[in-house]
């Protein structure tokens, strides 16, 4: 079959052929003017190719191009010894869950006080059971509206410490 | 007192040794003498300069993190060149999943425009610059589609075996002799009229 030969030429050529499909390969490509051809070309962008590899210059200076590399290692091995600590996979796993529940809990809370018919106005107290989270709310009875954030508070903590850190560099 | 090294006239071997046991100085110069090498692979690959340059730190962090795993079988910077296109391939594949198919890669599963190309007789080095002959293989190279540019970089540049070839790019060894083919014939008939255009 044409095509089938045609990438055996190609296999030929990169020494990929198995031994005993060559002489069949050769025969053939001495009897087809066609088939010495194409393998001339296949040649001809093989070598062109191997010898001519394009360059592309990094324009980056040395100390800037390793700058970025370094803060990445360092970077990742913070991740991963903040990973190793005890409690860490805890508190990834959990953090999340605990927090809704917290979550729902609040607003529980929140909206049976607000819809107290006996004291509308009385001040909601919100019961936050988490370590890990905190929250703060608002209450507005004119607007009919009540609403709690409940958020990370060790992700407030990196966030301000990242904050800090970018103040210094 | 131990006095530092001049690293810059330590060989390879020694830098990574050194690095091995934690010595980032040592790294760092390995990095700043293979760095060109290594993004100029994931340019070649990416074609796009910011991915390129995000690419290769990516493989000097990987390959410090892995430097223990290096048993010294192939060259460092073969190592490294390895982690590179890995890292490249993972990309491409991720972004291929977010678009549709180039007309080549449908060419090529319908039985490809390939065959149907008139065999040519490229010379384009004829009277050209050496520079001159890298860029218009490069633009060639950009007018491939990612699967066939990726084969024909993997086999001409860095001299892949068809099935080594198959495993980094996760296809059968028949569909890399197909794209290596038609990557070719494309090539040199880009090539081929390039210099036409020039001679008119």
């Amino acid at each position: 079959m044409k095509t089938d030969f045609e990438l055996n030429v190609q296999a030929y050529l990169d020494g990929e052929l198995p031994e005993n499909e060559v002489k069949e390969v050769q025969a053939v490509l001495a009897a087809r003017l066609g088939s010495q051809e194409l393998l001339r070309e296949l040649t001809q962008t093989r070598d062109l190719l191997r010898q001519n590899e394009p360059q592309a210059p990094l324009t980056d200076s040395r100390d800037f191009y390793w700058s970025q590399i370094r803060r990445r290692i360092d970077a990742e091995e913070k991740a991963k010894t903040a990973a190793s600590q005890p409690g860490w996979s805890f508190r990834r796993f959990f953090a999340p869950l605990i927090t809704g529940a917290a979550c729902v809990f609040a607003l529980v809370v929140g909206i049976g006080k607000f819809n107290s018919p006996a004291n509308s106005w009385s001040p909601v107290v919100i019961e936050n059971m988490s370590s890990e989270t905190t929250s703060m709310s608002f209450r507005s009875p004119s607007e009919n509206l009540f609403v709690v954030w409940v958020y990370d508070r060790n992700e407030e903590l990196a966030s301000a410490q990242s904050a800090e850190e970018s103040l210094h560099d | 007192m131990a006095t530092q090294p001049d690293y810059s006239k330590l060989a390879d071997d020694e830098l990574v040794k050194a690095s091995q046991k934690g010595d980032m100085q040592a790294f760092e110069e390995l990095v700043a003498r293979h760095r060109d090498k290594l993004y100029a692979r994931a340019y070649s690959m990416m074609r796009n300069e910011n991915e390129a340059t995000d690419l290769s730190q990516e493989a000097w962090v990987k390959g410090w993190q892995r430097l223990v795993q290096f048993q010294g079988d192939s060259s460092f910077v073969t190592w490294m060149t390895r982690i590179t296109i890995n890292l490249c391939l993972d990309q491409l594949r991720k972004q291929k999943r977010q678009r549709a198919e180039s007309i080549e890669a449908m060419d090529e599963e319908s039985g490809g425009v390939e065959r149907q190309m008139p065999v040519v007789n490229i010379n384009p080095s004829e009277g050209l610059e050496r520079s001159e002959l890298r860029k218009r293989i490069d633009r060639a190279l950009d007018q491939l589609s990612y699967e066939h540019r990726t084969v024909l970089i993997l086999h001409e540049f860095e001299e892949l075996e068809y099935k080594e070839i198959a495993k980094r790019m996760e296809c059968s060894i028949g569909t890399i002799m197909s794209r290596l083919f038609y990557a070719r014939r494309k090539m040199a008939s880009l090539l081929a009229s390039l210099r036409k255009e020039e001679l008119k």
